[in-house]
């Protein structure tokens, strides 16, 4: 059987941990493993891809110049039929995600998205979140797989010399999606996901600037500040949010402050080392997956806990 | 006058979900079903294009028995029509088939404009169904829209993805799928649910859309939620004179786990 994979991502600073991950599968299960870089006037992110010790697929088409997930999906599509690849290994970002469904319908084959595991006893096993904090463990049974990789599931490779670029030429219709604008994501100062102590608000802060009282707790303890889901999406007070749809986070010391703890926010701070939650409702979910807990209200254990920190 | 199809599922309400404490495994049985959270949304937006511009409103769901509660709440919240793909083999089909269904489906309708659904379902969440049903129907898709509109002849989306927020533009037909931030859907009157109860959708089964031999392409081996061990020691602070012991008890606490100076 042949046991080639076949490697994507539209984000190509993803790409090369999915090639990377690619290679270890490949050192158990056998085959090559090859890159698919898809676009307009791609030669340069060619050459930079190839470096990582694989062999690059160049499609290089003008029609492909605007993202169509259909259309990468027919170009992946196309590649499968000439490299005959057992496994189909794409980013699971938003739109990697819509390229491996594409994909899949097409080829009629099994697709497992989100993935952030992969075993390969007894036969090759993918695990994946479901039901917003649990793990699914699946395996396709049709062939060749589609799977959606999780970003940071596997470690770049070192990269060496250039290596080999095949040009390969597809027939593709132009992009049905019309880009009219961009606008790009505004720099977040509090960078929640790199801090080592994270205070983060939830429903139970009732105005903005009530989040400053969060800020000075921050800084007495060395952390930043961040918000779940209702405040930022809904509510605008920040722009990015903790959870499932948002950031992950792994800090040190994760606290919660107000926040009652949605499933889909836990799974977002469940790798923290502790947990701790601040909240008046003694029955809020959060109290029950952490390690140390206030019952009580955050408007007076807040400038409590601030105050002593001070000394 | 746009006519939209709008795909519906009903999710296990995951903050209702219990797993069992000794195989940690998801104790389905009673867990109440409710209407996906981005489904609810993509309903709600396709009535609101149907007020402000006219057209109709196809509800469509497939599934077990839950179908028929689906088909209520579409209905309650004002769609024109509903159809359903019901059958016991059903519930156990996986995601790329049912996508294989609703497109089976969606090609016995007549014409449509729109097709919309929730972006991801609020169990399982995939995120392949908007996509992989676009392929199968042959048209464009859009994904996690957060806000639509309709210009001539061409569907404009607001999407957020990782890099920014991208305005996108495609042809009709097209799929969008929908994100949470979109609406806020209605909460239907008394009375329209009472008027939904007598509406009946179409009932079709996988033999009449072709699709009898229906078979998953993936299997899930097994569920489990992953061991947590969090020490739980819950200082009460709920009357003010105890406030300030449980607050030294928390930073006490915290020294000696050594994550605060």
């Amino acid at each position: 059987m042949n046991k080639n994979i076949i490697t994507f991502s539209e984000d190509l600073d993803f790409l090369p941990e999915l090639i990377g991950g690619a290679q270890e599968v490949a050192s158990k299960l056998g085959g090559e493993v090859l890159a698919a870089v898809i676009g307009s006037e791609i030669e340069e992110e060619a050459k930079r891809i190839s470096k990582y010790g694989v062999k690059v697929l160049a499609v290089d088409n003008a029609n492909l110049e605007e993202f169509d997930a259909g259309r990468s999906g027919e170009v992946l599509e196309q590649l499968t039929m000439n490299y005959n690849p057992e496994l189909i290994v794409l980013g699971s970002t938003m739109r990697g995600r819509d390229i491996a469904a594409s994909l899949a319908a097409k080829l009629g084959t099994g697709c497992v998205t989100e993935v952030f595991k992969i075993d390969f006893e007894p036969e090759m096993t993918f695990y994946r979140s479901i039901y917003a904090t649990a793990i699914a463990r699946e395996v396709i049974a049709s062939s060749p797989k589609v799977i959606a990789v999780k970003p940071k599931t596997w470690a770049k490779p070192e990269t060496r010399g250039e290596g080999e670029i095949e040009e390969v030429s597809v027939k593709v219709e132009p992009s049905r999606i019309v880009q009219v604008s961009v606008k790009p994501k505004e720099a977040v100062a509090e960078k929640i996901e790199d801090a080592e102590v994270a205070i983060v608000g939830g429903k139970g802060v009732e105005r903005k600037e009530d989040l400053e009282m969060l800020r000075q707790l921050a800084a007495a303890w060395g952390g930043k500040v961040g918000v779940s889901r209702p405040l930022a999406a809904d509510y605008k007070w920040m722009p990015e949010w903790v959870g499932m749809s948002g950031v992950a986070i792994k800090p040190k010391l994760y606290v919660g402050v107000g926040v009652s703890g949605q499933p889909q926010h836990i799974v977002g701070i469940r790798d923290s080392k502790i947990v701790v939650a601040i909240n008046k409702d003694p029955k809020a979910p959060l109290f029950e997956v952490a390690d140390y807990g206030i019952v009580g209200d955050l408007y007076q254990s807040l400038p409590s806990l601030i105050e002593k920190s001070k000394k | 006058m746009p006519d939209i199809v709008v795909c519906v599922k009903q999710s296990i309400d995951i903050e209702q979900l219990k797993f069992d404490p000794s195989t940690r495994s998801p104790i389905l049985a009673g867990t109440p079903k409710k209407v996906g959270q981005m489904d609810g949304r993509a309903v709600e937006e396709a009535l609101r294009i149907k007020e402000r511009m006219g057209g109709s409103v196809i509800a469509l769901t497939i599934g077990g028995s839950e179908a028929e509660d689906v088909m209520r709440r579409a209905y309650a919240m004002g769609v024109d029509e509903g159809y359903m793909v019901t059958g016991p083999e059903l519930s156990d089909l996986d995601t790329n088939v049912k996508i294989k269904v609703l497109a089976a489906v969606m090609k016995k309708l007549p014409y449509f404009d729109l097709v919309l659904c929730g972006a991801a379902s609020s169990d399982v969440s995939s995120w392949q169904v908007g996509p992989g049903l676009a392929e199968l129907l042959g048209v464009p898709v859009i994904t996690s829209a957060k806000k639509l509109d309709i210009e001539g002849e061409e569907v404009v989306a607001e999407c957020d993805l990782e890099k920014g927020t991208y305005t996108l533009k495609a042809e009709m037909p097209a799929v969008i799928t929908i994100t949470l931030e979109i609406n806020e859907p209605r909460i239907p009157s008394l009375m329209a649910v009472l008027g939904a109860s007598r509406k009946k959708a179409k009932t079709l089964t996988l033999e009449e859309i072709g699709m009898a031999e229906a078979k998953s392409l993936t299997k899930v081996c097994d569920i489990s939620m992953p061991e947590v061990k969090r020490k739980k020691v819950i200082f009460d602070g709920s009357e003010a004179e105890k406030l300030e012991e449980a607050t030294s008890k928390l930073i006490e606490a915290l020294r000696r786990e050594g994550v605060m100076e």
